[in-house]
C-alpha cells in the first residue's frame, strides 16, 4: 500500500514537473532555417499551388504536423493558429535543408522564438510610449519590410475596418507600431514616426523582412502611382498616374494584378448562403489558371470579413458588370480553395 | 345556382372575346399572309454552335468540380465507416464514431443534393446566356424576315413545318458568325 501511495506521488510529480517545462515553453512549434529553397504551398499536397518560396537561411515557425506536412509560420508569430499559416511544407524538405547546417533544437528555437517575441514587444511598447515625435534628419524608425502579396492597407487594425488601398507584392513599405499582428504602414521613405502620417493598417505575416522576401521586386513608387489600388470602386478604377506608369503586364503571365470591387451581396433568404463578391480584375485577357487561382485566394484574404462565407466571383474589363462572372471560388474557413470553377463562354463573343 | 368568380368572368368577357374573334376573321387577308410564325430550338443552338459547345464544355468543368467535392466527401464517409466498424473498441468509443459517421453521412447526403441544385442552377445559367445572345439574331432576323412570333419554347409548339417555320440553323450560323 505504502508502496502504490509512493508510486502515485511520484507519478503526479512527473506529470507536475512536465506540465511546468511546458508553461515554461512560452511559444509553440519549432522554427527551422531552410538552408535551400523549399517551395511553401497553398495545402498540404503536391499539386497545390506554390505561395512562395522559403530562402536559404530564412526562419519558419512549422506547426500543425499531419502526413508528412506541416503549416509554416513567420517566425515572429505569436498566434497558433492555422488561419494565420503562410502555407504548407513537406517536413523531409524542411528538415533535409535543416539538416545541412546544424539542426535546430528545440532549445535554440525557442531562443530565437523569445528573441523575436522580446524584440517585437519591445517595439511595440516603445512604440506605445514614445509619443509621435520628429525625428532628426536622416533618422530612421521602425524598419523596411516587403508585402510578399497582395494585401489591403485597412485604417484600422482589423479586417473589418475600411479599405484604404492595395498593397501589390514586392512593395516595400516602412512598417511600425506593432500590435496584435497589425503594422502601421508608412512610405518607405517616411521620416516622421506618426501615426497620422500612417497610409493605415496592415497584416504583419504578409510583410516580410527585405532579406527575406523571395519574389520579385517592385519598382519604387510614390504613394499615388505604382501598382497600388488607391480607391476601391464600383466602376474600374482609372488612375492616370498609374497607367502611365504601371508597367504593361498580361495578366496570364502574372498574379500581381489590380481589381475593383463591383459589389457585395448577402442572401437574406438563405443566410448559409455565401456572400458574393464580383471584382473585375485589370485584365482583358484570361489570366492562366494558376495565377487566376493565386489572385483569387488573394481577394478572399483582403476582402473577407471576420467569419464569412465569401464567394469571389471574377470579371474581366468589358464584361458585363451584372453579367456572368469569368471565373468562381469558394473557399473553406482557413482560405484553402474548395471550389474553383470558370466559363470560357463569356470570352466567346466579340463585342 | 352557385357561381364561382371565374365563370362571372367568363361572362363578363364572352362578348370581347367574339367581338376579337370577328375582327381576325374580317381581317383582310394579305395582312394576315404578313403574319409569319417562327420556331427556334434552343437545345439545337447550343449542340450546333461554337457558343453552346464551349458552354457545355464550361458545364462540364462545372460538373467535374462538384464530383472532385463529392468524393472527397464520400471517402471522408468511407473513412469514418470503417473506424466505426474497427475492432477491438470500447462500447463509448464506438457510440462517439458511430455519432460521427452518422453526421458526416448526413452532411454527405446535404453535399450530393446542393451539388444537383448547384449544376442545374449553372446549367440554367450557361443555357440563358447563350440564348440571350441568340436573341439578338432572333430579333435581327425576326425584323428582316418579317416574322411576327418566334417560339423558343419546343413544349409549346405542337407542330412545326421545317421548310418554312424552323430559324434553328439560320440562328446558329448567325450566332458562330458573330462569335468568331
Amino acid at each position: 500500500m505504502r508502496r502504490a501511495v509512493f508510486l502515485l506521488i511520484f507519478a503526479l510529480l512527473a506529470v507536475t514537473t512536465a506540465a511546468v517545462a511546458q508553461a515554461k515553453d512560452a511559444g509553440w512549434g519549432r522554427v527551422y532555417t531552410a538552408s535551400g529553397k523549399v517551395t511553401v504551398r497553398e495545402n498540404p499536397s503536391e499539386g497545390a499551388i506554390a505561395v512562395r518560396v522559403l530562402k536559404r537561411g530564412q526562419k519558419v515557425r512549422v506547426d500543425f504536423e499531419s502526413d508528412g506536412w506541416a503549416a509554416v509560420f513567420d517566425p515572429a508569430e505569436t498566434v497558433r493558429a492555422e488561419t494565420r499559416a503562410q502555407g504548407y511544407v513537406r517536413l523531409a524538405e524542411l528538415r533535409s535543408g535543416a539538416q545541412a547546417e546544424p539542426a535546430p533544437r528545440a532549445d535554440s528555437s525557442e531562443k530565437q522564438e523569445k528573441s523575436a517575441k522580446s524584440g517585437k514587444s519591445a517595439t511595440s511598447e516603445k512604440a506605445a510610449k514614445k509619443p509621435p515625435q520628429k525625428a532628426a534628419q536622416g533618422q530612421e524608425f521602425g524598419e523596411i519590410r516587403v508585402a510578399d502579396r497582395k494585401m489591403a492597407i485597412r485604417a484600422g487594425r482589423d479586417k473589418d475596418t475600411d479599405f484604404v488601398r492595395l498593397l501589390q507584392a514586392g512593395r516595400r513599405v516602412r512598417v511600425d507600431f506593432h500590435e496584435d499582428g497589425w503594422f502601421a504602414i508608412f512610405d518607405p521613405d517616411e521620416k516622421v514616426r506618426d501615426l497620422k502620417r500612417a497610409w493605415g493598417y496592415g497584416r504583419d505575416k504578409y510583410l516580410v523582412p527585405e532579406k527575406d522576401y523571395a519574389g520579385q521586386p517592385q519598382p519604387e513608387a510614390s504613394a499615388s502611382t505604382a501598382g497600388d489600388a488607391t480607391a476601391k470602386s464600383a466602376a474600374p478604377r482609372e488612375t492616370p498616374d498609374a497607367s502611365a506608369q504601371k508597367p504593361k503586364h498580361n495578366a496570364a503571365d502574372s498574379d500581381t494584378v489590380a481589381y475593383s470591387v463591383l459589389g457585395r451581396q448577402g442572401d437574406s433568404l438563405r443566410p448559409l448562403a455565401p456572400v458574393v463578391l464580383r471584382v473585375r480584375i485589370e485584365a482583358s485577357t484570361a489570366p492562366t489558371t494558376e495565377a487566376l487561382r493565386k489572385i483569387v485566394r488573394e481577394i478572399w484574404k483582403a476582402e473577407r470579413r471576420k467569419g464569412e462565407d465569401l464567394q469571389v466571383e471574377v470579371l474581366l474589363q468589358g464584361m458585363d458588370k451584372a453579367g456572368l462572372a469569368y471565373a468562381v471560388a469558394r473557399f473553406y474557413e482557413d482560405g484553402r480553395l474548395k471550389e474553383f470553377w470558370w466559363r470560357d463562354v463569356v470570352l466567346l463573343p466579340k463585342r | 345556382m352557385y357561381q364561382t368568380p371565374m365563370s362571372r368572368s367568363n361572362i363578363f368577357f364572352a362578348p370581347c372575346f367574339l367581338a376579337v374573334m370577328l375582327v381576325f376573321l374580317l381581317a383582310p387577308p394579305a395582312a394576315l399572309a404578313e403574319q409569319k410564325i417562327g420556331f427556334v430550338n434552343p437545345q439545337r443552338v447550343v449542340n450546333e454552335t461554337r457558343l453552346g459547345q464551349s458552354a457545355k464544355a464550361d458545364l462540364a468543368r462545372y460538373v467535374a468540380e462538384k464530383d472532385r467535392l463529392a468524393k472527397e466527401s464520400a471517402a471522408q464517409v468511407a473513412t469514418l465507416r470503417k473506424e466505426a466498424e474497427a475492432h477491438g473498441l470500447s462500447p463509448q468509443d464506438r457510440t462517439r464514431r458511430e455519432d460521427l459517421l452518422r453526421r458526416k453521412a448526413a452532411q454527405h447526403e446535404q453535399l450530393l443534393a446542393e451539388n444537383a441544385r448547384d449544376i442545374k442552377a449553372e446549367e440554367t445559367k450557361l443555357l440563358q446566356y447563350v440564348m440571350r445572345k441568340a436573341e439578338a439574331v432572333l430579333e435581327e432576323l425576326g425584323k428582316k424576315g418579317g416574322y411576327a412570333i418566334i417560339f423558343t419554347d419546343p413544349a409549346s409548339v405542337g407542330y412545326v413545318d421545317k421548310a418554312s417555320t424552323d430559324l434553328t440553323e439560320r440562328v446558329a450560323r448567325e450566332l458562330d458568325g458573330r462569335s468568331k
